[in-house]
């Protein structure tokens, strides 16, 4: 059970890696595009659209690594307080939650990214099958919510439950 | 059941399931979702969550989010605190209480680069609260400048919660940023007030530094120029309408890479490191957005807006009557949760409320972020106290909450300036327009 959580866990590494490297790539495109539009007074082709696309793939492939990492925002005046093992039991409950909650949004974003893809929609510029990358997104839900999974049987074996409070707090 | 009934069972389920420990975009997820499939129908619940987080996730406008984190975490690495410490230090540092000012003024120079309070007050404890304790400052006063000085992270532009509140709304973002500098430049001269008002009932608690030499000075300046100018140049190309917010975001984190490869700070790891730190700090308020937006739909669909604007109507309340009950509400719910938290969980009921009653949408931005930035500071909740503790371990909560309160007043006080005076956050937007 330790080297299926150690091997996901390097998955939602290697896709918080991806992530990030999307986002250099969207500061790239956007400090790119001013530039162009000022100096050579000519906008980048399809900037608009990889800035979007870009947008949308970093949340979805940062998820899974957030959620293993403990980085969902919670409320915890009144949950610091509850003894070890109610706390097992609460972290147990909510991660189980989470994990039904992407389960089912993953199922509805897949479907929505079929119907797309049968009306065979397309980004304006880039013509990037817009069900792609529904479906794309609907695939790092799934993974989030295996994350989930994990972290909720981790609360089950762990006497000390993982600390989700204030990392994601801003 | 009717409107009200739904809303207050809806509401008080959030509020127990985040009590207990679920995360706050799980539990707006799950009234938000269950109620709209109970109340409205199966299919609207199906077709929505279906779309909601793709058209939510991929826009344009919202990339300017991990932009800024991404400026903020670049600027935190090139260690941009020590130097705005150390030139604060150099101007302010020899008067009584000079130590305290220096650590608000320096969090308003660190705000207007990073978007987040806690990181502001996490950063800059580690900096000012030795200092302070080596120059005999107490315990209490030294975390209180600290706590009170990093809710500015979330008023000076950039602001994370801002952004938020811009999306969640509809609200020009950009025009939001320029509506946080004049109230930020009133919290900071407020907090110099309080720090002065300590300093002179208890010199023993806020002794004078020695006086730093002119060189010094300009030594320091230099150090934090180039940076200050990064600042400077986002937000007049925001007030010249030169970048759009997205663009501003995305100028802003290149200079500040540049800023931190130029100093030697970043090496490739660092780089990596601040890249995973950003995706997952806004993979984190994305899914608290979702889950906003799903709890907003479900009020809209069960006609909670139409019904308060009816029972004020009935009840015969004038626009001001209703902006301090609001104000009584967040600081009632401060006492139990964040600033993210309230503002995305009471927008969906309040937000409709104040736009009939003709008040602006950017003053009430400014406005709501201002009152749950009270519930950063003081206990219960006090989360930046907490995250101070968590850098100076050794700290004791016990002796803070005495000295919190000169700061406590002072964010009242400039709440009561912006009721009074609404054009001081409305004045910059109206003139860039």
């Amino acid at each position: 059970m330790n080297q299926v959580i150690a091997l996901f866990d390097r998955l939602c590494l290697v896709l918080g890696w991806l992530s990030g490297f999307i986002a250099a790539f969207v500061m790239a495109v956007t400090f790119t595009g001013v530039v162009m539009r000022y100096l050579l007074r000519s906008p980048l082709m399809g900037g608009f659209e990889m800035i979007e696309i870009g947008m949308g793939l970093i949340v979805f492939t940062a998820l899974p690594l957030m959620v293993r990492k403990g980085g969902n925002i919670c409320v915890t005046v009144l949950s610091d307080r509850f003894s070890p093992l109610w706390s097992r039991i609460t972290t147990f409950l909510s991660q189980s939650v989470g994990a039904v909650l992407m389960a089912f949004i993953s199922w509805r974003v897949w479907l929505q990214g079929e119907r797309l893809l049968t009306y065979n929609e397309v980004t304006m510029e880039l013509r990037v099958p817009k069900g792609l990358i529904a479906q794309s997104m609907a695939v790092l839900l799934m993974v989030t919510a295996l994350a989930f999974v994990f972290c909720a049987l981790e609360a089950l074996r762990r006497s000390q439950t993982r600390a989700s409070a204030g990392t994601g707090s801003i | 059941m009717g409107v009200w009934e739904i809303a207050a069972l809806s509401f008080g389920g959030i509020f127990i399931l985040m009590m207990g420990g679920l995360p706050i975009a799980l539990a707006m997820l799950l009234v938000g979702l269950g109620g709209i499939w109970l109340n409205i129908s199966e299919r609207t619940a199906m077709g929505m969550i279906g779309q909601l987080p793709i058209n939510a996730t991929m826009s344009y406008e919202l990339s300017v989010l991990p932009m800024f984190i991404l400026m903020g975490v670049f600027v935190t690495r090139a260690r941009m605190s020590e130097d705005l410490y150390r030139l604060c230090h150099g101007f302010v540092g020899h008067m009584r209480g000079g130590l305290a000012a220096a650590t608000i003024l320096a969090c308003g120079g660190f705000s207007a680069l990073s978007g987040s309070s806690l990181a502001t007050a996490a950063t800059m404890a580690k900096v000012a609260v030795p200092e302070m304790r080596r120059y005999g400052y107490s315990d209490g006063f030294a975390a209180s400048s600290v706590a009170a000085g990093g809710t500015l992270g979330i008023l000076i532009p950039p602001s994370v919660i801002l952004v938020l509140y811009g999306i969640a709304t509809g609200t020009d973002i950009g025009a939001l940023f320029l509506a946080g500098i004049l109230p930020g430049l009133l919290a900071i001269a407020l907090y110099l007030a309080a720090v002065r008002v300590v300093a002179q009932i208890n010199p023993a608690s806020a002794p004078a530094a020695p006086r730093v030499d002119w060189a010094t000075r300009l030594h320091y300046i230099r150090s934090v120029g180039p940076i200050l100018l990064l600042f400077l140049g986002i937000i007049l190309g925001l007030y010249q309408g030169v970048f759009t917010p997205t663009e501003a975001g995305g100028v802003g984190a290149t200079g500040a890479l540049a800023f931190a490869l130029w100093r030697r700070t970043l090496s490739w790891q660092g780089f990596v490191g601040s890249l995973l730190e950003t995706v997952q700090t806004t993979a984190s308020l994305f899914l608290v957005l979702i889950g906003a937006l799903v709890f907003s739909n479900f009020m809209n669909l069960i006609g909670l807006p139409g019904a308060i604007s009816d029972l004020i109507t009935t009840l015969d309340l004038g626009p001001m009557a209703v902006i301090f009950v609001i104000l009584g509400i967040y600081l009632v719910l401060g006492m139990f949760m964040e600033s993210l938290s309230m503002i995305l969980l009471t927008i969906p009921i309040f937000f409709p409320i104040v736009t009939h009653l003709g008040f602006d949408a950017i003053w009430f931005g400014i406005f709501a972020v201002m009152v749950t930035e009270l519930s950063l500071i003081p206990p219960p909740v006090g989360l930046n106290l907490f995250v101070i503790k968590s850098v100076i371990e050794d700290l004791s909560i016990s002796a803070v909450y005495r000295s919190i309160i000169p700061f406590v007043i002072a964010d009242l006080i400039r709440i009561i300036i912006i009721i009074a005076f609404p054009w001081l956050v409305m004045v910059l937007p109206l003139m860039a327009r």
